[in-house]
């Protein structure tokens, strides 16, 4: 009989849902776009030029390695280019070129192929590209252009004025600028809006779920108004807090990466309130003025310890 | 309308598929010959007691049950034993077949029926013990798809207390609808089926569980249990795996069983109503297990439909009858696309728990590249036994098993879900089933 007669044997299910691993990481650009914008808007063709080449980057370093070490490593699955707008979203817009490869070596290298590649990784490797180059290249990781001012002029993140000047120095900073971005920072640390709106597609997609974001934010949120509540004159307002700084990309994008957070409910809860405890606590008491990077990162080398000790409820295991 | 009832944690919704739903059940001929597999249960292989050149009567012992987990089988039709021989079954394994030469092909198959006069039967002289060993020597076993003999089924120890039994008419799997048709065509006979089961547990509720996709079914289901006391029909939401056991018990009466357990561990007992349907014709037509009804439907189906063939028809005679071209069939299906199995050979023949056939062509079938998980635990969310489906087939891939994985990968039950929902394409009831069998092994 010839092949083409032949009846095709499987295992079961025969039909699938059809998701697949591109449509998740493609529809993460596409929730990123929003994000972008506003980055593109506040720093201008800078800020394109560094998410162009972190991009390129990632996706050439994947491929060489797809090419050298292992031929079944899809680099143009989205998940690099993912690690690649991600990463571009925690360097400042002036960032030199170098700083933005060595990043992506980081994050492609020692954040994911020396794991195994897509999947296996422990840490987000856009968080352990940035915490390498922040202790590495602290000058280069702390001179934040000013958004909407093109000439060059580079000034602290509100966080870093804070930790700098104390709150008096925050006090002329309005709510309303911090959520829309006209704030320093880095590329996606500026529009607390523009991450939301990118988050709800993926919500709507069941691609992230509500567990860490909620946990993660309401525990800054709580953890900081509690020191406010105590002493107004020494720690800055909740709200202030909550918009500042990294906290809408790592708790909706960094902290909600698949690979890196627990399975279950009830794992991504803790998960989600121990990077709010951590950002916190190096927010108000730390040497760094931000926290989100190192909190995201310690709470990652839990997730296998989480996922074992609070797992999905099973059936016929109720009491 | 009561309000719809269902297991709580998972699931899923893939297109349901039922085209045959609204066509009536309709009847073959016997074919040119007839190949039953002595195998068509759960347990141990029965013995064959007939010989090369025998003549059979429809209803005389083809293979004797090997034990009380056995199961007998007998002739669907009047014939000769040709040939004993191993032979490829539907699902892929290799089996023990009785091939049989029919004394009558071609006659119709309902005019075979027609000439089994209906007993009249009176529920109090029956004993128990009388119903169970009927039922032991008809050779009935789960229809459902399982094949688990019914009389094991039905005979739990004196220690657990039977207080529900449940009729399992969710029929969840795409494509599916013979037990729909059932309960639309013969709702009165299977009343009358679980009357004889109530015989044995008396006084103990009856829960009919029907998806509610089948309005037609729920409707006359309803109707004839109406007149009956202590039979209810429980509408079901259509979710994929309603028909579960387990998920069946939990939706109808909210118990959990065990894990490791049985249903009779929560004092319930399920039986599928074409096994219910079977149980009556043993008492009111005297018939062992002979037939049942076969989906025949998928792409390559023009007029799909629902057809009550004697156990041992092979593939080919349905391909026929069906005008299924053979050239282009390249997947075919002993069951639904979700828990049924690929097959290899049109000569393969149907058997007790064949409740569908389905013929697609190579446009039905994703090939599949399966690519690194992602962690993101769609396979977790959609489990319906709450089972961590891609840590422990990361395991098993490794062969690695730790204690929390050995301790729940068995209460797996296979229903695919988790397959059906990973981006990585990633054959995760696959990996699983691959699991209960190295820890079987172990033990």
């Amino acid at each position: 009989m010839e092949a083409k007669n032949l009846l095709i044997m499987d295992s079961s299910p025969l039909g699938l849902a059809g998701e697949s691993t591109r449509k998740i990481m493609y529809s993460v650009v596409l929730s990123l776009l929003p994000a972008l914008g506003v980055s593109f808007w506040m720093f201008g063709w800078a800020a394109v030029r560094v998410v162009v080449l972190t991009s390129l980057f990632c996706i050439a370093l994947e491929a060489l390695i797809a090419k050298f070490f292992n031929s079944k490593i899809d680099y143009l699955d989205g998940s690099a280019l993912v690690t690649g707008i991600l990463l571009a979203m925690n360097l400042p817009s002036n960032a030199p070129w170098w700083l933005l490869l060595i990043g992506s070596i980081v994050a492609i290298i020692i954040g994911k192929q020396v794991f195994g590649g897509l999947g296996q990784n422990i840490f987000n490797p856009a968080l352990v590209a940035r915490v390498f180059l922040l202790i590495s290249f602290p000058l280069q990781m702390t001179s934040w252009p000013v958004p909407g001012q093109f000439d060059g002029t580079t000034g602290a993140t509100p966080l870093g004025i804070l930790k700098t000047e104390g709150v008096g120095a925050i006090a002329k900073l309005k709510t309303a600028d911090l959520a829309l971005g006209y704030v320093g920072g880095s590329l996606g640390e500026i529009s607390a809006l523009a991450l939301l709106i990118g988050a709800a597609y993926l919500f709507y997609k069941k691609y992230i779920t509500w567990e860490i974001p909620v946990s993660f934010i309401g525990t800054v949120f709580v953890f900081t108004a509690i020191f406010y509540w105590i002493n107004p004159q020494q720690y800055a307002s909740p709200v202030f807090h909550l918009f500042s700084g990294g906290l809408f990309l790592g708790a909706l994008y960094m902290a909600t990466d698949m690979v890196t957070s627990p399975i279950s409910g009830r794992a991504k809860l803790i998960f989600g309130f121990g990077c709010g405890f951590f950002t916190a606590l190096i927010r108000l008491f730390g040497s760094y003025p931000e926290g989100v990077s190192f909190a995201i990162l310690f709470m990652n080398a839990f997730v296998p310890l989480l996922d074992r000790y609070f797992p999905e409820k099973k059936f016929g295991m109720q009491s | 309308m009561l309000q719809l009832k269902t297991f709580p944690k998972g699931g899923i919704h893939p297109s349901q598929q039922k085209i045959s739903a609204q066509a009536s059940i309709t009847y073959g001929e016997i074919p040119k010959q007839l190949l039953i597999p002595v195998n068509q249960h759960i347990g141990r292989t029965a013995n064959v007691v007939v010989k090369k050149n025998d003549v059979v009567k429809r209803g005389q012992l083809l293979a004797q049950a090997s034990g009380f987990i056995s199961s007998n089988v007998h002739a669907p039709v009047d014939g000769k034993v040709m040939k004993v021989f191993r032979f490829s079954l539907l699902g892929g394994a290799i089996g023990e077949v009785i091939q049989i030469q029919p004394d009558e092909p071609g006659k119709s198959y309902r005019e075979v029926l027609e000439q089994d006069v209906e007993l009249s039967v009176d529920l109090n002289k029956l004993t128990a013990e009388e119903i169970r060993k009927r039922i032991q020597e008809a050779g009935i076993v789960g229809m459902g798809g399982a094949g688990f003999p019914t009389h094991v089924k039905l005979s739990p120890p004196p220690e657990k207390k039977i207080d529900a039994l449940i009729i399992n008419g969710a029929e969840c799997e795409p494509y599916i609808t013979a037990d729909h048709r059932i309960m639309v065509e013969q709702p009165a006979q299977i009343i009358q089926g679980i009357k004889i089961l109530k015989k044995l547990f008396p006084e103990v509720p009856v829960y009919i569980g029907i998806e509610d996709n089948k309005p037609d079914a729920l409707n006359m289901m309803d109707k004839a249990a109406a007149q009956e006391e202590g039979i209810f029909v429980v509408p079901l939401k259509a979710k994929y795996p309603q028909g579960g056991e387990k998920q069946l018990i939990k939706a109808v009466l909210n118990r959990e069983v065990p894990s490791k357990g049985l249903p009779m561990d929560v004092g319930v007992i399920v039986q599928n109503v074409a096994t219910v349907l079977a149980i009556r014709n043993v008492f009111y037509h005297n018939r062992p297990l002979l037939e049942r009804v076969v989906t025949v439907s998928g792409s390559l189906v023009e007029h799909p439909g629902n057809i009550l063939l004697p156990i041992g028809t092979p593939v080919s005679y349905i391909m026929d009858k069906f005008n299924i071209d053979r050239e282009r069939v390249r997947l075919l299906l002993a069951g639904g696309p979700m828990m049924g199995r690929t097959c290899h050979s049109f000569e393969s023949p149907i058997s007790k728990t064949t409740s569908a056939l389905l013929f697609f062509d190579e446009k039905a079938f994703v090939q599949r590249q399966e690519n690194p998980c992602l962690r993101c635990g769609n396979c977790v969310s959609v489990c319906p036994m709450g089972l961590d489906v891609a840590i422990y087939v990361q395991m098993i891939q490794k062969n690695k098993l730790d204690d929390y994985a050995k301790e729940h990968i068995m209460d797996c039950i296979e229903c695919g879900s988790c397959t059906y929902v990973c981006p990585a394409n990633r054959r995760l009831v696959h990996w699983m089933r691959l699991g209960k069998r190295i820890i079987k092994r172990e033990n």
